[in-house]
């Protein structure tokens, strides 16, 4: 069964995509993914496990046991919609059915990441949800960008990754293992050794800083990619694997401390992004670190089941926004916040993208708001430091929830900058320059449309509405998160309890989140809430994640590409010469040596030799180093050394291969030349 | 059984030579027919190899009693796998389309030859007999690159002969010296693995370990002997790069296994770290020059000096040390092993496509292309797989093995390990952006006519996607011939 839950979606995916109906390749898609769906339940409920003998002292062990036998419901339960969007809405684009095959291959290789229960099989999907990665960022492949920043997503997350195969070298050596159980067994050092690795590799998938620009460069992505993505799979692995594993790596001492560390800083560096962003799926992107940062700081303070509320409320209202996403750059063309303001166009929209919002922002009675709690319970249980961290994170996820609800699909009341009408009805005109050059590939359709049609035609809305409407009610359905038993059933899963949520944190909760919604009340009413009154250089450097992509191009890209050319031209020049310079004495030296050896070789046959070797470098050497303007005789000269060179060679050969009574061979070689 | 995997392609290449010059389809058909019957007898062989510590299947007679010299053939774990892939690339690079300029009789007869010679490398189990047949591919191989070649390829062709030629000189001391330390004097192969002469003797055993290294470090290559390799795949034809880089590389990796790793176990302990350091530098070194390179085939020249280091680090890491960690070193073996089978597939294809690249487009500059997908597709999917299958993605070969060094070998190089683990982070940028710059982004106007790759070229490199995927899915059935053998080396 839990082979099954693996090959089915890779299977399916891969048929879906050669061969899906194009019309109805939503469906279809999200047909395949239900059969997953059900295959799934039917895995978590059996906690099936199984184990391949993998050659020598190999072997891959799966099973679905604990916190994965509900993530691997969480995933094709999240993918369905997606999958649904995604084929209802680019219906018109010839590469749909490569588009939805490989989101539910990809599926299938989230499912393998999850009930993988030992670190070569942890590798193996770890790396296949990065390749799948690459494939569906650089969707448009035909265009500049998207593949660099697929190659950005998949490098940043392969230095991750080096910290897995280090992990994994540990427990090997340690406990001649490679399962997840044998950890335990592990010694202090060597279990210190796993948990950096581990943690290496689940920043980087997870976008923690140092890691979290390549969230922006993804981006070029289509939107229902970036909902996956960041909902359910290549994102949330990190999260995940840092669930799993907590219980045994919590014996590091510095291990909590440091993965709290991480969480905080994502958690206020992204919302801090997300709040002045003026780009939709930007602005959704930065609040992608900072909820995982969330959860890295309620696995730090000890308690993974308050992360792992936090990872299913989260897949769904954040997968529902992206959605959202896509629809509005299909709608009007562009992502810039300033030039959206759909809410009156599309009401129905604007209420479904509420949903998602007010979770974003933690409202009770969502789910959203429940699993903050619980996080915030786990923080200020370890440290009241920590417990105000989370405040703040919290003030500002309501901060960047309100107002890129009120920016994107609020009423257009509020003017932006340099525009006095609203965009409620977009004009062709509005779709020239964008203050940010990275405009979603969706706008191409649009932006065709408008140049050769007089109204734009409305995109395709009923299946992606009904993917969108699937999700907001499974996002308050999530409320359920408040209720007692749901609480016993998450320790259950997870294995670990939960910290008590104590009356004034949910009182602080909610009061932040009031804050957050009369801050941005003020700030539209003041008409600053998409420049927030600062210069547009200023917000655009904030924006930018602080410059990190600079850092992260230029500094580390930049210095292996320099250090990479240097070392180049070192090895055309120098190594080169310098081998045949040594070359030529140590073969001088030997010649002098096996002169006394007349068994081997005689003082002529060597004599040759050395002859030969110097003409070669010396035709070497003219080459590397006197190229332009020759002078004629040399070049006369220099051809000259190279034919004595090469006629010289082949007599070499032929007196060695005599003398190594191998020469009968040799002279079929040479007839077959002729 | 053995022996006719040798002496078949032997006789077929005296028959295609005496051919007449005009029967084109007949003389390739007929090589191609020969070529086949080495990889039908290694399938044959396969399942008859029982798999025990000892070489299987010897064959044996009387060559030079006087010197202790001998014909003597069998497989075991590290050569098989090696016989197979050599198996496997001659007929799939012979097929593999080339402008011959009517020299096809020498062109299908010396391939022919060299396959003869190559097998003859895995297969002897007499050092002399070893040594025979090693030169004899080194011939074999400088034709291929000075006739059929482009570019300065005389030039290269010669570079790589003095400079493999050197090496041939070194192992043939080395052999000698090997010789002189036997009592009684022989060259037979599995009686020096079973009894090692010159166990931890001192400056001698050194010396003729140091020449060993030099031979095997000139043929992987590793840095800083490898400047010829980048010159010979360059100009070399696209089939020939192919076997170069399949077959005849692996003559250096699988040397260090069955020389110096298995006849001189004490010597290679001591300086097995060197070793190791030589190789991490040979990836990194060899990961960076790669990415610094602006022509495609000098690129995947470069990355095989970074494969074959890694191939390397699982070998210094196996012989490493005595007794501990018996478990992890030994899949650092398997891996270290595994990784030549992986190495010549994959890379094997990427050289294949880049000699189509060639013929379509006369230049390797990857500035030069852009948006080729678009255009000629099976040559851009096939590409990214194998450029993906390199770079290590699971569920294609070279993962496996790559995951096999790298976790085996930290139980005992731990710090190098880690400084090597970069090398990945490097092959996948280095890869993504040859993909890039040539395949995808917006199609350069002047490949609007490129024709995509015809039935041959696609059939050849499904060949090799084939057992790329099979061994990256599900490589059990490779790695346990592997781990029987290198149990038996290692212990435990």
């Amino acid at each position: 069964m839990v082979w099954v839950l693996v090959l089915l979606p890779i299977a399916l995916g891969l048929v879906l995509a050669v061969a899906a109906p194009r019309r109805q390749v939503g469906v279809a898609g999200a047909a395949a993914l239900a059969a997953v769906l059900g295959v799934a339940v039917a895995a978590a409920l059996e906690r099936s496990a199984s184990m391949l003998a993998w050659g020598g002292l190999l072997q891959l062990e799966l099973s679905v046991a604990g916190v994965s036998r509900l993530l691997i419901v969480l995933v094709p339960a999240v993918a369905l919609p997606i999958v649904a969007f995604a084929g209802g809405l680019y219906n018109d684009d010839p590469a749909v059915r490569r588009l939805v095959g490989l989101l539910v291959a990809f599926v299938g290789a989230m499912e393998l990441l999850l009930v993988a229960a030992d670190l070569l099989t942890l590798l193996i999907a770890w790396e296949l949800v990065a390749a799948f990665s690459w494939v569906l960022i650089a969707h448009h492949w035909r265009e500049e960008r998207p593949p660099l920043a697929a190659l950005e997503a998949f490098v940043t997350v392969r230095f991750g990754a080096v910290g897995l195969f280090v992990a994994a070298g540990a427990l090997l050596a340690g406990t001649s293992s490679l399962s997840l159980a044998a950890l335990p067994r592990l010694n202090g050092s060597a279990l210190a050794v796993v948990a950096a690795g581990v943690l290496l590799a689940a920043a980087a998938k997870s976008a923690q800083l140092p890691f979290s620009s390549w969230l922006f460069a993804a981006m070029e992505g289509p939107s229902p990619v970036s909902a996956l993505l960041h909902s359910a799979t290549m994102v949330a692995a990190g999260a995940y694997v840092l669930i799993r594993l907590q219980p045994s790596l919590s014996a590091v001492a510095w291990f909590g401390p440091a993965v709290m560390a991480l969480g905080i800083a994502g958690a206020l560096a992204g919302g801090l992004v997300a709040f002045m962003q003026t780009d939709f799926k930007r602005a959704l992107a930065a609040s992608t670190t900072a909820q995982y940062g969330l959860m890295f700081i309620a696995v730090g303070a000890g308690w993974p089941g308050a992360a792992t509320a936090q990872l299913v409320a989260h897949a769904f209202f954040k997968s529902l926004l992206f959605l959202a996403a896509g629809f509005a750059l299909s709608l009007a063309g562009t992502g810039d916040l300033g030039r959206l303001r759909l809410g009156r166009r599309e009401r129905a929209v604007a209420v479904l993208t509420g949903v998602g919002a007010l979770a974003l922002a933690a409202v009770p009675p969502l789910g959203g708001a429940f699993s903050k709690d619980l996080v915030l319970a786990a923080a200020a249980a370890r440290s009241s430091w920590v417990g105000a961290a989370v405040l703040v994170a919290g003030l500002m996820s309501g901060l960047y929830a309100a107002r890129l609800y009120v920016l994107s699909y609020g009423p257009a009341l509020w003017p932006a900058r340099g525009h006095d009408v609203p965009n409620s009805q977009p004009l062709p005109g509005h779709l020239a320059p964008s203050r940010t050059p990275h405009l979603a590939r969706e706008a191409e359709a649009a932006v065709l449309a408008a140049c050769t049609a007089d109204p734009p035609p409305a995109p395709p809305q009923r299946l992606p509405k009904l993917a969108m409407g699937y999700l907001a009610v499974l996002t308050v359905a999530l409320g359920v998160l408040g209720l007692p038993a749901a609480e016993h059933l998450l320790e259950r899963l997870s294995g670990a309890s939960l910290a008590p949520v104590a009356g004034w944190q949910l009182v602080a909760a909610v009061g932040s989140v009031a804050a957050a919604f009369v801050i941005v009340w003020a700030l539209a009413r003041r008409r600053v809430l998409l420049t927030l009154g600062m210069q547009e250089g200023a917000q655009a450097a904030f924006a930018d994640w602080l410059g990190l992509p600079v850092v992260v191009h230029r500094g580390v890209a930049g210095t292996v590409l320099a250090v990479a050319r240097a070392l180049r031209r070192f090895d055309d020049h120098v190594i080169d010469a310098g081998v045949w310079a040594t070359a030529a004495t140590g073969l001088r030296a030997a010649g002098r040596l096996l002169v006394f050896d007349d068994r081997i070789v005689d003082a002529a046959v060597w004599g040759v030799a050395r002859f030969t070797w110097l003409t070669a470098l010396a035709s070497r050497l003219w080459d590397d180093y006197v190229i332009d303007g020759a002078v004629e005789g040399l070049a006369a000269a220099s051809r000259w050394a190279g034919a004595q060179a090469r006629k010289l060679q082949n007599g070499m050969v032929h007196d060695y291969y005599i003398i190594v009574a191998v020469g009968v061979v040799v002279t079929v070689a040479l007839a077959l030349r002729l | 059984m053995l022996t006719a995997m040798i002496a078949v392609p032997l006789a077929g290449a005296v028959l295609v030579a005496l051919l007449p010059r005009e029967r084109v389809v007949l003389i390739r058909r007929l090589a191609l027919g020969v070529s086949v019957v080495p990889l039908a007898l290694t399938v044959a062989v396969w399942l008859r190899y029982v798999g025990g510590p000892l070489p299987e299947m010897i064959e044996s007679a009387q060559w030079i009693p006087a010197l202790g010299v001998g014909y003597k053939v069998g497989v075991d774990g590290f050569s098989l796998p090696l016989v197979a892939l050599t198996a496997l690339l001659f007929p799939v690079s012979m097929a593999y389309p080339l402008a011959l300029n009517g020299r096809d009789r020498a062109y299908f007869a010396l391939f022919l030859f060299l396959e003869a010679a190559s097998l003859g490398v895995f297969l002897a189990l007499d050092l002399f007999l070893f040594f025979v047949f090693w030169d004899l591919s080194l011939v074999g191989m400088y034709f291929v690159i000075a006739i059929w070649g482009h570019g300065d390829a005389a030039r290269s062709a010669i570079k790589f002969f003095i400079y493999t030629l050197t090496g041939s000189l070194a192992l043939l001391l080395a052999i000698i010296g090997l010789y002189l330390a036997t009592s009684p004097h022989t060259f037979d192969m599995v009686s020096m693995i079973q009894d090692p002469p010159l166990s931890g003797s001192g400056l001698r055993a050194s010396l003729i370990f140091l020449a060993f290294v030099i031979a095997f470090v000139i043929k992987s290559p590793l840095v800083p002997l490898h400047t010829w390799l980048p010159p010979a795949h360059v100009d070399a034809p696209g089939p020939g790069s192919a076997i170069l880089a399949g077959v005849l590389l692996k003559m250096g990796t699988y040397g260090f296994i069955r020389i110096t790793l298995q006849m001189m176990p004490d010597t290679f302990r001591r300086y097995a770290f060197a070793l190791a350091v030589l190789a991490v530098v040979s990836l990194l070194y060899g990961a960076l020059v790669a990415l610094a390179q602006s022509n495609i085939k000098r690129l995947i020249a470069y990355t095989s000096i970074a494969h074959m280091g890694l191939v390397v680090l699982g070998i210094a890491a196996a012989g490493g040390v005595l007794l501990e960690s018996a478990d992890a070193r030994r899949i650092a073996l398997d891996g270290a092993e595994l990784g030549m089978v992986t190495h010549g597939l994959i890379t094997g294809a990427l050289f294949l496509i880049s000699g189509s690249l060639y013929a379509r487009a006369n230049t390797y500059e990857m500035d030069e292309f852009g948006g080729l997908a678009a255009r000629v597709r099976a040559m851009g999917l096939l590409t990214i797989v194998f450029a993906f299958a390199s770079l290590g993605l699971p569920g294609l070969a070279q993962f496996v093995s790559d995951v096999e060094v790298f976790v085996g070998a930290f139980a005992v190089y731990p710090v190098l390990v880690v400084i090597s683990l970069v090398g990945m982070v490097l092959l996948a940028a280095l890869f993504l952006r040859m993909l890039k710059r040539v395949f995808l982004g917006p199609l350069h106007e002047r490949w609007q006519g490129m024709p995509d790759l015809d039935a041959t070229e696609r059939w050849a490199l499904i060949a090799l996607l084939v057992p790329t995927v099979v061994i990256g899915v599900y490589p059990a059935w490779l790695i346990d011939v592997i781990d029987a053998t290198a149990r038996a080396v290692i212990g435990g």
